[in-house]
């Protein structure tokens, strides 16, 4: 407990936390802006809920994978910039503090949903959305997002504690952020299932259907994807379990 | 009798490369060993080694008379400071922060930051952020933060690498009084032999990776061979006379260098070169300095 605490210290004076209130602020500015510019019809009131998990989806795409790398990479580039290793672990072990990384970075980040969890919420009853509330889709939505920004970080935690250059796992965060978006224009091709990136759109609960014709959007509840999800925690345990390994093993 | 710091056969290589060589360290209680050794012979490994930082490929490190190994090495440790190869600080933190975070790690109270401040001088610069420090500054900062929790063993690599004359000469006064001050067993690395010579009261040499000498300063001493140096109006004849006499000599800059004999037999070789008619200019004792021995058991082609 001391080290986690210890980690706290660490990151005064950084505004680790500021990271975390541009990603909440961009997300729900963006998605608040859309609702205000194109207000929901009669019609569109009735599947409300489900358009705004659907767009939270799109919106963590969009920004959430740099967002992770650059929270990643300011936590660890501390440690670098000031030759620590050689100190740190005479005093701690490696394992808690790749760990205690975690933890700090994982209350962000279960803040974070909460407050979109929340938005969905909150927003539905202002605009007076008529559907009942999706409970087990909203909930697979928090979950999913928990889950892919949980491995996400872990993913770039690892590549920032193990790579010289810090720019390297910054530009690898920004490379999969267009991926993830690259893949989300294909649902007909299984690419979006084979990049992490692209897990905010596998994993969201909603699905849309573009009428020609009509020139409407249908947004429809389909079923949880479950093995999707625990495919993602596969991949998130095997990044920790790999990352931590090759982390014991980084020479000082 | 037990030592603060043993270790048996410690080696440690890089792929074929051997960094450090079946090393037998023995560090007494409460000294000053001076870790000697030119730039790249190993002192930074073996250090790191008895630190725990980096595994050993072989052999085995006892710290303060405990064998240390991966389950029992940060309780271990919690009773040592050190300071490798360059300070480590936090530079978005002040000084005092920076110091404060080691004492929460260490599990020691925050009232201690004040002790090590004043052992390094410290205090006026405690506020400032340790990114906006200058080298010297931030050596100290990594010597307070190894002073926490008042270590009863300190691993300084390279203490003094950065500092201005003035601070080198700060820093050395202040690694002497820690054993007599605090009680504290001091092992402290160079690549200076006048720095180690200055600082310590006992001496391992290191060179190639291996240890070629281990002991007190007195006992490096005796390594030195005395020789007669002698100078004459007529060098190569007195060469040859000597030569006659069954003594292996040799020139050297102006001079003839003989191996150290007794009073009678420098009496009779006087003597006997004036007998000869060659004049004797100057006869002394030459003594090899530190520098001819360290250059002695390292090879010459090693620079300090």
């Amino acid at each position: 407990m001391i080290h986690f605490f210890a980690e706290w210290k660490k990151i005064h004076r950084r505004k680790l936390w500021l990271l975390y209130v541009v990603a909440i602020l961009i997300i729900l500015l963006w998605n608040t802006a859309t609702l205000l510019r194109n207000p929901f019809s009669e019609q569109e009131t009735l599947t409300g809920y489900n358009y705004l998990i659907l767009s939270l989806s799109l919106v963590n795409q969009m920004f959430l994978p740099v967002i992770l790398a650059a929270c990643a990479s300011r936590i660890c580039d501390i440690e670098a910039k000031g030759d620590t290793w050689k100190l740190l672990f005479t005093m701690q072990s490696r394992s808690s503090l790749f760990k205690n990384k975690i933890f700090i970075n994982v209350t962000y980040i279960l803040a974070m949903n909460l407050i979109q969890y929340t938005f969905v919420l909150v927003i539905g009853q202002i605009i007076h959305v008529t559907q009942p509330v999706p409970w087990s889709s909203l909930n697979f939505m928090f979950l999913g997002f928990f889950c892919i920004d949980t491995a996400l970080y872990i993913l770039q935690q690892s590549l920032s504690l193990l790579m010289k250059n810090p720019l390297m796992p910054l530009f690898i965060g920004l490379f999969g952020t267009f991926i993830g978006i690259f893949t989300a224009f294909f649902p007909d091709l299984p690419l979006r299932f084979l990049f992490p990136w692209g897990y905010y759109i596998t994993l969201c609960p909603v699905n849309l259907h573009y009428d020609k014709a009509s020139e409407t959007a249908l947004y429809y509840l389909i079923d949880l994807p479950w093995p999707w999800l625990a495919i993602l925690m596969v991949f998130g345990i095997a990044v920790y379990l790999t990352g931590k390994h090759l982390f014991l093993k980084k020479e000082v | 009798m037990t030592y603060a710091i043993e270790t048996s056969g410690l080696t440690k290589s890089y792929q074929k490369t051997l960094c450090v060589n079946h090393i037998h360290l023995k560090v007494p209680f409460q000294s000053i060993y001076g870790f000697l050794g030119p730039n790249g012979a190993g002192k930074s490994t073996t250090m790191k080694m008895l630190l725990g930082l980096v595994k050993p490929t072989q052999g085995s490190v006892s710290i303060l008379g405990k064998p240390l190994n991966s389950r029992n090495r940060l309780s271990i440790l919690k009773s040592t400071g050190s300071l490798i190869e360059s300070p480590s600080y936090y530079a978005h933190l002040t000084g005092r922060e920076n110091l404060a975070l080691v004492c929460m790690m260490k599990n020691v109270p925050e009232s201690d930051i004040d002790r090590v401040l004043a052992i390094v001088r410290m205090e006026k610069q405690q506020n400032k952020k340790a990114g906006h420090y200058s080298l010297g500054m931030k050596q100290r900062l990594g010597l307070a933060a190894a002073l926490i929790g008042q270590p009863d063993l300190l691993l300084l690599d390279e203490p003094t690498n950065g500092l201005d004359p003035a601070g080198i000469q700060e820093m050395r006064e202040l690694i002497c009084s820690l054993p007599e001050k605090y009680g504290i067993t001091v092992m402290v690395s160079s690549h200076l032999l006048s720095e180690i010579q200055q600082m310590t009261t006992h001496t391992g040499i290191i060179h190639k990776g291996s240890l070629i000498f281990q002991g007190t300063m007195e006992e490096l001493k005796k390594h030195s061979q005395r020789q007669l140096k002698l100078k004459t109006d007529n060098n190569p004849a007195a060469l040859h006379l000597l030569e006659s006499m069954g003594l292996t000599c040799q020139s050297q800059e102006g001079y003839l260098l003989l191996p150290e004999t007794n009073d009678r037999n420098t009496a009779q070789l006087a003597a006997y070169l004036v007998e000869n008619k060659v004049g004797l200019l100057r006869l002394e004792e030459k003594e090899k300095s530190l520098e001819e021995i360290f250059l002695s058991l390292t090879g010459r082609q090693v620079s300090l």
